[in-house]
């Protein structure tokens, strides 16, 4: 648990914050016309909660990877590349959760390998629903179910500044990388990301005040209000 | 720290779920009303700064993964209820976009994170900092405790509902999560979190024109 | 004769306090005029358009806006607030600011929405200006997958749809492909073809001439220095070096180095 190699956390951080940009970001699925595309995001949100209840109430195994396998079935139907689609999945929650269980392996075979399914199957069905799914629909929709405004409102501003904060990170560390080239001393890194997180912060309370004066100019006055559609 | 789906039974997740819904309901009506307008691009922006900070996370054996979650932060900066929100919304965003799983589990998730983590660290900071001066590094220090002893809370919550899956869902016990998780938090992610929470409030300190640390 | 759109006397402002942004201001911008404030950087450009747009208040001096005295009091009243955000619109610097909302649409409808125009009216100007704008395909996608270009076009077109009378720009054509900017420059020529007024914050000497036909000068000092027609005062090479606007400009041509002041500008 203890970062031993002083290039850890950078290469951590890059990596993450690329993976994460690519992954959430990633829209170009849910504009294709494939199976699930079709579906209105209220089926989907709720299909995919049956199927997550029912993937928590059985125990049997090959049950599971009957599920599983349609999840693959619908994926190929909404035209996501397999390949893709299984890096997604697999990275991170079930390589996770197998490392979690590994110790249990050993000792209690049989309900290892059906939690690490039960995982796999639950976050392949959500990410079909995130990749088949606009963003901003998804959004949306959470309306629809009663969600107070204030969260709608929130979720949808806090999603947009999520990417700007990436970019900001990842201009950090790139910044900091060409000024102090390749290596940095793992005490050196150590000061590094405390400076980021504070730069981060820093940048979030200028951002605040910013924000609030361009919706200050276009006439917010503290009670946010949508289009009919 | 983070629950996917697949971990904690469907009556847990439907208890909790139970459980945060007057919460959810109740910090609405409050935010709505004693929010200063000024505030709500905070309200996004601190919860998409707790979502990156949370983005870094490691899998522990026997529990679930550890990180900082920065909620005790937001809840200094905002408030407690406003800070229930910002969490909440971090944790459904990283449920239904990122694929983080979580859908079925954000009730408890939100319990953990969004609620006790939140509320416990805020008013032991409160507690710690009795009438001390917004300026003092008592209030320094109280923010770092409070963060410490919320995210510490919130891994024994995470690691009591896991265990208490054993044989059904989860293959660990209390006996095993319990230990993993306190013990990734006390010894790792909660000085994460402490140095982080003190770190900001030490920044906002020697700053006048930033937001105003919550009168106490 | 009417009153004068922005009158500002005296006027001073200073960051919390003690950071001097602004000093001694006396401006009057009268209605339909097309106003550059020109400025090297730090000169207190961007403040002074913030206080035009009523975003912060002077500590010393007036400002007046139609003759009505603006300050914190008068912004305490809904109806005065509303009345003055449909008229007065501020397209910011940074984009990433003014677009903060997951869609562009969302972004661009914010303003009239808050403002309380009528939904039916709201969607009309949208189709109006996604089409002038040539944004139709923009408007489902999420700011943050724009070029900086497109998240300009979508900031003004979010300004544009409440259809104010003063349109204030804060370096509208910073970053901007010369195609991009040509169009972004047509658009508030057509703008204020309608009688609008336009103030715009620039440092940029080659863009004036096509931002304005009036010129107001901030120098180091913070003041307002020099006032007229772009043309004079665009004229006059040791007006523009002492404040900074001109340099040496030292380039190759042919193989020979060769020196002369840099003036931005093709006149």
């Amino acid at each position: 648990m203890k970062f031993s190699h002083h290039n850890f956390i950078q290469r951590a951080i890059i990596k993450t914050i690329n993976f994460f940009k690519e992954s959430i970001f990633a829209q170009e699925y849910a504009l294709q016309k494939g199976f699930l595309q079709w579906f209105p995001p209220q089926v989907k949100i709720i299909s995919v909660l049956a199927v997550i209840v029912g993937t928590l109430l059985t125990k049997s195994i090959a049950l599971l990877f009957v599920f599983y396998l349609i999840c693959l079935l619908i994926a190929s139907l909404s035209k996501i590349k397999i390949g893709y689609f299984l890096k997604r999945t697999w990275l991170f929650i079930p390589i996770f959760s197998f490392f979690i269980a590994l110790p249990a392996f050993f000792t209690d075979f049989n309900i290892a390998v059906l939690f690490v399914t039960r995982v796999l199957v639950s976050t392949s069905y959500i990410i079909l629903l995130s990749l088949t799914t606009p963003h901003t629909r998804l959004l949306k929709t959470l309306r629809s179910f009663g969600v107070p405004q204030v969260f709608v409102m929130t979720l949808g501003m806090c999603y947009r500044y999520i990417f700007l904060f990436a970019e900001v990170i990842e201009n950090t560390y790139l910044a900091v990388k060409s000024r102090v080239g390749g290596a940095i001393h793992y005490k050196h890194g150590q000061h590094i990301a405390t400076w980021r997180i504070a730069s981060l912060w820093q940048r979030s309370l200028q951002l605040n005040r910013e924000i609030y004066d361009a919706m200050l100019s276009r006439g917010y006055s503290g009670e946010p209000r949508v289009l009919d559609e | 720290m983070h629950i996917p789906d697949g971990y904690l039974g469907p009556a847990t997740c439907g208890f909790f779920y139970a459980v945060m819904l007057p919460i959810w309901a109740l910090a609405s009506r409050i935010v709505k009303k004693t929010l200063k307008a000024k505030q709500v691009p905070m309200l996004a922006i601190g919860a998409a700064f707790s979502f990156i900070v949370m983005l870094f996370d490691i899998p522990i054996p026997g529990g679930t993964t550890a990180h900082a979650i920065g909620a005790v932060l937001i809840a200094i900066l905002l408030g407690p209820w406003p800070a229930c929100i910002a969490i909440t919304v971090t944790l459904v965003i990283q449920a239904f976009l990122f694929g983080d799983g979580g859908i079925l589990a954000l009730g408890a998730n939100s319990f953990n994170m969004a609620f006790a983590d939140v509320f416990a660290g805020y008013y032991i900071y409160r507690l710690v900092s009795y009438r001390s001066k917004p300026q003092s590094i008592r209030r320094v220090i109280a923010a770092g405790i409070g963060a410490y002893m919320g995210a510490t809370l919130a891994a024994i919550l995470t690691a009591v509902e896991i265990g208490l899956q054993k044989g059904k869902y989860s293959p660990y016990g209390l006996k095993e999560a319990l230990p993993a998780m306190a013990g990734a938090s006390i010894l790792v992610f909660g000085w994460v979190d402490a140095l982080l929470t003190a770190a900001v409030v030490k920044y906002l300190q020697s700053r006048k024109d930033t937001l105003e640390i919550q009168p106490s | 004769m009417s009153k004068p759109v922005f009158e500002l006397e005296d006027l001073n402002y200073s960051y919390l306090g003690k950071f001097p942004a602004l000093s001694d201001i006396n401006l009057k911008i009268e209605a339909g005029e097309k106003v550059a404030l020109l400025g090297a950087n730090g000169t207190g450009k961007s403040t002074l358009l913030h206080i035009l747009d009523a975003l912060v208040f002077p500590d010393a001096g007036s400002i007046r806006f139609s003759g009505q005295d603006l300050n914190e009091n008068v912004f305490n009243d809904e109806k005065f607030s509303r009345d003055f955000r449909r008229r007065v619109g501020l397209v910011f610097q940074n984009p990433d600011v003014q677009l903060f909302c997951p869609t562009v649409k969302e972004d661009i409808v914010f303003g009239p929405l808050q403002l309380g125009i009528a939904q039916n009216e709201i969607k009309k100007r949208l189709d109006n200006l996604v089409e002038i704008l040539n944004i139709r395909d923009l408007v489902n996608r999420q700011p943050h997958q724009l070029s900086v270009g497109e998240k300009k076009k979508v900031s003004i077109a979010s300004v544009l749809i409440i259809e104010p009378e003063v349109l204030l720009l804060d370096e509208p054509t910073a970053g901007l492909d010369p195609a991009t900017c040509r169009q972004l420059l047509d658009l508030i020529d057509d703008f204020h073809a309608q009688g609008r007024t336009v103030i715009t914050a620039t440092h940029d000497l080659h863009m004036v001439p096509e931002l304005a036909e009036d010129l107001r000068i901030l120098n180091k000092e913070r003041t307002i220095t020099a006032a007229g027609p772009c043309k004079d005062l665009l004229a006059n090479q040791d007006l523009l070096k002492q404040n900074n606007l001109v340099h040496i400009h030292k380039h190759r041509h042919d193989g020979s180095w060769h020196k002369h002041p840099h003036q931005h500008s093709p006149s």
